[in-house]
């Protein structure tokens, strides 16, 4: 059963699994929300009233690996009456174009009886809401992810359905957490419940793909690569000798692959224009800042053009042992991370977390600066920031750090401190960003009601 | 409890009774143990939901056993397998395990509670807990390391103690071998980049990358290699990486004109001195003229020498000048590969010739010709194209046309780029596209093109296919070819060369001695290196050391080219251990390989001259240049040196010490676990969540890593797991986070002496490292399951247990030479056989 507008979290559902101190924990404090709850979802309410829509809503999930110093993340006060933390400063300029959102959860990173591993299961908890099955290699599962929801509702419409960015190789060596294969950490879109989306990583591929300056667009080639398909799409019958159930799934995924490729190659014929002066990235990119911003550069101009209107973008790996010698912080993040409270490393994690913001300021920037419709690209779009981790050293998985920028198409409030109950799932959220674009998510994942936005 | 499976079994019961499948094979080969035995020794229940049309076929199953003389109780309800080993298990479960665990565990992981995310109450039956095996082995691993239950409080005997250990290690792992079930499900696999690329270069004979060049995403990582079956996922990103792929190499292979005469323009390159450029050609035979466009450096007043070889062959010496000039050679050339080089030969300036700017710079290399003869097409195009529409097959007869020369040029084809054999109706699916192609009004070779390219986006070629047949001995084997894909991607990481499709083709792939010779030769090839970075790279984690970012400030030693250089070392380390070399080699070999930049590392001579030597500064620039920014004398040459005193094998090699080290400083955690896990199999259990990993909080400034190791431990429920790894990694407290030798961190000495969790001490790295030789058998099992994982690219099962012991034990004879572990692999019934839960097809005709 879901609620919605009334109250700001709806109740567990039966099934959803939770180890016996969370249900307590969240029961506690559901009654403590429903007692002083009511005006939250106002805040999130138009600023001005409901606007129609002069361009498409865009949507983007941001997430970095790790958690945070949290002290110094989440911000103190509420309403718009709140100071900006010591981490999200670089943001000053950019105050008045987010929420911060705060008591949000991801219970499904827990545990739940699968003991050690809260890296891989924050990463494919982050987006899906779901508990991943807890393998290293054999029949990966966890559940759709929220862009890939909406990609399927929403997504057609635009050349590519959705974008789906990082910066660190998937391919690595070893176990990556605990017992649980790399796939988990390494991806946060999960195109079906088994299939990762998959990232772009390097920027010039990934605007190849985007723009297809390589795209043959005579219609010859064209037809061409249709009856290739075609061919391809025959070949089932020719696949000797495997009918074993999971040879039919790894199948299945080739064929629906190939399928989507077919619709897309019908629909869209023609290059984009990039604006004037648009260049290619380079081959590799300078610096780790470099290759954030081009990534971020990227997403900008995926959105400008609508050539998706949907991406996420894995700032690192879940787990990434990546050091930031730019910022003097020469330590691993992940070695970082479990801080086990010592001064020291507590504030580098908080050098590392104002770093990633500082990168998520250019951004908002960009998007700011660019026209779209009636107003800007951020007027009209939704970007969640955050992480399924909220410190690095006790790894837990609620009191997230989560902002939500833009206006999402319908001048929804921002410069808000948003405070929901402890324990909200972070898929509420979730629902209320689909259901900006027309997309029902129903209870995916772990959601028990829906947070709108405006 | 699967209908498939019921049916299946009672299908075959109703043709040739029991030799007709691996099933019923397997039922006759333990109702005959049964009768042996004269107990339920093991027979497998899994079958009741048949439908009534089979009821009698069980009945006659019932009679035949009742024939037998064997006892028949009533069948149990549920889907578990009844054998000795089970029902062993199942009654210590019931009288002595799960009491011990309600007494000791109860309190915090029982009866609803599920402390740090632990509870036991759901494990009802065996299947339960085993299909939860990583919670056991993490349970099995706090137990065994005295972390749980508590420490403090805990009242568990030593014997308990060892008997819960015990229980959980043979109910995970233990198998009945006598009647074995099925080697478990192989799932199709995708190429993964790198067998993708190799495929793609012996398939066309092109040196190509096209992951690289095009960019492919990521392969995920599972079971800790990246050819793994299930994680080999293909979203629609990575289709149209494959069709972008498919379309680039379309235009490299085929040739769009017969061109009389080629004109071939190479790309030049600035040589250093004895450096050569190297011009893999492949031509008609013919006069050929060689135009070679050269300059010496940059601001040179003098002159040098370049030669000209080919094939290796000294050719033409001659001088170069400060100025662009060209020379001009006429040849004559066989028909076939050839390969043009260019050598910086000669330098009258030995005090300066290494300067950045006395370069050798060859603009460009033409070859142009033939002048008489037939014109050639390039090497991939002649082999692909191997007829044209205008062909005749006498002299009298009609052109072939379009639709018979396409037929001929994918029949060929086919086989090798699906690597089996292939149907008419395969061929024929191709040839159409090549006549839509036709049709859209592009030519011969334009339409070939595109036939190639949906060659290579077909599921045939992006995935292992595999033929199954039943064999003789009533399991289910794989036919020729398919055994000749598995040698080939586990050994070569690629296809199967023309020799082992000939063999697959005589139907003989399947016996030993074939096996043998096959496996023997195939090590020796150098494409057997592809167990370099596809296996032991993996294996070890070298690829992670890409990842590492060192404090460069601490460590000013370090750079990408001596981190290429230590991979490059224990990769070549690891080459000499496959061909030569054995599990006990790998960790007291008293050899390794190095080239001048990590004999200076190392603190070794490098041919005669001392280590100190070895750099020799940039002209121009005073300093030290501690960073060693600049190039070493012969630095691509690789030696083979005696190690120094204080290290052996590879435990002590710089790419695992780095590897297992922080960006500012070595940690022994690190090291103690990767050895444990890594080398000898036994990974310590993961720190329970809300722990911390070690770190200085607790103590004050100026305390070595050993008295805050010893803080942190003096914490009795991180004790447990760090006594097992702590000390192995204090043991190699000498080696810096580089790996570097060190005596002194700061103004504090190393001590690296210690003691082992089983009593044995040590005093540094080498005593170390002599007392965990001991434990080859655990480090040779290690290595077996790691192999095998990587062999057939899904994780081990229970069932393997059977096989990982047969190899372990034919290798031990042999003193656990690597050869003989892979040789084992490869004959092992689970490298052989396919899934017998796949339902029955007829082979591909």
């Amino acid at each position: 059963m879901n609620q919605r507008h009334e109250s700001p979290i709806g109740h567990m559902s039966p099934g959803s699994r939770l180890d016996r101190r969370t249900v307590l924990k969240g029961i506690g404090l559901k009654g403590l929300g429903a007692a002083i709850a009511l005006p939250m979802l106002d805040q999130m309410r138009p600023a001005w009233g409901a606007l129609a829509p002069s361009s498409p809503v865009r949507l983007a999930w941001v997430f970095f690996p790790n958690g945070t110093n949290a002290d110094r993340w989440i911000p103190k006060g509420s309403g718009s009456d709140w100071e900006l933390s010591p981490s999200l400063e670089p943001l000053a300029d950019c105050r008045n174009d987010f929420n911060v959102i705060k008591g949000l959860a991801q219970v499904n990173a827990q545990s739940l009886g699968d003991g050690p591993g809260d890296h891989a299961r924050s990463a494919s908890a982050f987006l899906t809401g779901a508990h991943p099955y807890k393998t290293a290699g054999s029949k990966i599962r966890v559940g759709r992810s929220a862009d890939q929801i909406a990609a399927d509702a929403y997504g057609r419409g635009t050349r590519l359905a959705s974008i789906e960015l990082g910066t660190e190789e998937g391919r690595d060596a070893g176990a990556c957490d605990s017992g649980y294969s790399c796939a988990y950490s390494n991806n946060i879109s999960w195109r079906s419940e088994s299939l990762p989306t998959g990232k772009e990583i390097q920027p010039k591929a990934a605007f190849t793909r985007l723009f297809g300056v390589s795209g043959n667009t005579d219609p010859r080639q064209l037809n061409m690569k249709a009856s290739i398909l075609d061919f391809v799409a025959e070949q089932r019958k020719h696949l000797v000798d495997h009918v074993g159930s999971e040879d039919s799934r790894k199948l299945d995924e080739y064929f629906t692959s190939v399928r989507e490729i077919e619709q897309r190659i019908a629909r869209f014929t023609t290059p984009v224009a990039l604006p004037e002066g648009t260049q290619e990235p380079a081959e590799k990119p300078s610096d780790s800042t470099e290759h954030i911003r081009l990534m971020y550069d990227l997403m900008v101009l995926a959105f400008r053009t609508d050539t998706t209107r949907i991406a996420t973008f894995m700032l690192a790996n879940e787990g990434s042992n990546r050091a930031f010698p730019m910022i003097e912080v020469k330590d691993g993040h992940h070695q970082l991370s479990h801080h086990e409270n010592n001064q020291e490393n507590i504030d580098k994690i908080a050098k590392i977390d104002r770093y990633y913001s500082e990168q998520f300021a250019y951004f908002l920037k960009r998007m700011r600066e660019t026209q779209d419709g009636d107003g800007n690209l951020l007027d009209h779009s939704l970007i969640m920031y955050g992480g399924a981790i909220t410190d690095g050293n006790r790894h837990d998985h609620h009191d997230l750090p989560v902002l939500l920028a833009g206006r999402g198409g319908r001048g929804m409030a921002t410069g808000r401190l948003v405070e929901y109950p402890q324990y909200t799932p972070l898929n509420n959220l979730f629902r209320g960003m689909l259901e900006t674009v027309g997309a029902d998510g129903g209870n995916f994942g772990d959601a028990n009601g829906i947070i709108s936005l405006g | 409890m699967s209908p498939s499976r019921c049916t299946r079994l009672s299908d075959a019961l109703a043709s040739d009774l029991f030799m007709e499948s691996e099933y019923d094979a397997f039922v006759f080969r333990c109702a005959l143990l049964m009768k042996t035995s004269k107990s339920q020794r093991c027979f497998r229940l899994n079958c009741f939901g048949w439908d009534s049309k089979r009821t009698f076929l069980w009945t006659l199953v019932g009679l035949i056993l009742v024939a037998q003389g064997i006892a028949w109780g009533d069948p149990p309800t549920d889907a578990s397998a009844i054998d000795a080993l089970d029902t062993r298990l199942t009654t210590e479960w019931t009288e002595a395990i799960q009491p011990m665990l309600q007494t000791h565990c109860g309190e915090c992981h029982m009866s609803g509670a599920t402390e740090g995310g632990v509870g036991l109450d759901d494990y009802a039956s065996l299947a339960k807990i085993r299909s939860h095996e990583s919670t056991w082995e993490q349970i099995r691993g706090v137990i065994r390391a005295g972390a749980m239950p508590p420490p403090e409080t805990s009242t568990l005997s030593q014997q308990d103690r060892d008997q819960l250990i015990d229980w959980i290690q043979r109910a995970l792992h233990d198998v009945d071998c006598g009647c074995r079930p099925p080697v478990p499900e192989v799932t199709i696999r995708r190429l993964n980049q790198f067998e993708y690329d190799n495929t793609v270069r012996d398939l066309f004979g092109l040196d190509v990358r096209p992951s690289k060049e095009i960019g492919f995403v990521s392969d995920d990582v599972g079971n800790g290699f990246d050819n793994q079956g299930e994680v080999l996922t293909l979203p629609p990103i990575a289709m149209e990486k494959y069709l972008q792929s498919a379309a680039w190499i379309s235009e490299r292979v085929i040739a769009l004109e017969r061109e009389p005469f080629r004109k071939q323009n190479f790309e030049g390159d600035s040589l250093r001195f004895a450096q050569q450029l190297q011009i893999p050609v492949y031509v008609a035979a013919g006069k050929y003229n060689v135009s070679i466009r050269t300059r010496f450096g940059d601001d040179q007043k003098d002159s040098c020498k370049a030669r000209f070889l080919i094939d290796g062959k000294s050719i033409e010496e001659w001088e170069i000048v400060p100025k662009d000039e060209t020379a001009k050679y006429t040849l004559d050339l066989e028909e076939g590969d050839h390969t043009l080089a260019i050598e910086y030969s000669d330098d009258s300036d030995l005090e300066t010739r290494d300067a950045p700017n006395r370069r050798l710079i060859v603009h460009s290399v033409r070859l142009v010709g033939p002048e008489s003869g037939q014109p050639a097409f390039p090497k991939a195009h002649a082999k692909l194209v191997i007829a044209t529409p205008e062909d005749r097959d006498t002299p009298d007869a009609l052109p072939i046309g379009f639709v018979e020369a396409t037929r001929r040029v994918f029949r060929g084809f086919l086989p090798r780029a699906y690597r089996r054999q292939v149907t008419d109706e395969e061929v024929h699916a191709v040839m159409m596209v090549c006549q839509k192609a036709q049709e859209a009004g592009f030519g011969y070779e334009e339409s070939l093109r595109f036939g190639l390219q949906a060659v290579l986006v077909a599921p045939q070629f992006l995935y292992r296919n595999e033929t199954s047949q039943t064999i003789a001995n009533g399991g289910r084997g794989i036919d020729g070819f398919a055994i000749a894909n598995r040698i080939s991607y586990f050994l070569w990481a690629t296809m199967p060369d023309e020799e082992l499709l000939s063999v697959a083709g005589t139907g003989t792939l399947h016996e030993p001695e074939v096996l043998k010779k096959q496996v023997d030769r195939m090590l020796k090839d150098p494409r057997a290196d592809s167990l370099l970075s596809g296996f032991f790279a993996q294996w070890l984690g070298l690829r992670n050391l890409k990842k590492i970012d060192v404090d460069r400030d601490k460590f000013p030693f370090w750079s990408d080219r001596l981190r290429d250089a230590m991979v490059r070392e224990t990769e070549m380390f690891c080459s000499s251990m496959l061909r030569e070399g054995s599990i006990g080699d790998l960790l007291l070999a008293d050899y390794t390989f190095v080239n001048p930049r990590l004999a200076e590392f190392y603190g070794l001579d490098f041919e005669g001259q001392d280590p100190s030597e070895l750099y020799r500064r940039r002209p121009g620039r005073k300093g030290n240049d501690s960073r060693r920014q600049g190039t070493y004398d012969n630095e691509e040459k690789w030696i083979r040196v005696p190690l120094p005193e204080n290290r052996r094998g590879m435990m002590t090699q710089a790419a695992v010490l780095a590897l297992t080290s922080n960006p500012t400083r070595s940690s022994p955690v690190k090291r103690g676990k990767w050895i444990l896990e890594t080398v000898l199999g036994d990974p310590p259990p993961s720190a329970p969540p809300n722990v911390p990993t070690l770190e200085q909080a607790t103590a004050a400034e100026g305390t070595s890593l050993r008295e805050r190791l010893e803080i942190h431990r003096a914490n009795p429920s991180c004790a447990g797991c760090h006594k097992l790894m702590d000390p192995i990694g204090l043991g190699l407290e000498n080696f810096d986070a580089i790996g570097r030798w060190r005596d002194h961190e700061g103004s504090i000495e190393i001590d690296a002496q210690g003691e082992l969790v089983d009593g044995r001490t040590f005093s540094g790295p080498r005593e170390l490292v002599a007392i965990l030789a001991e434990r080859q058998d655990s480090m040779a099992q290690n290595f077996v399951q790691r192999l095998l994982t990587y062999a057939l690219g899904r994780g081990l099962q229970r069932p393997d247990k059977c096989d990982v012991d047969k190899i372990l034990e034919q290798s031990q004879s042999q003193g656990y030479t690597i050869r003989s572990i892979v040789e084992g692999i490869v004959l092992s019934d689970a490298f052989l056989q396919r899934s017998t839960t796949s339902p029955i097809e007829p082979a591909n005709p």
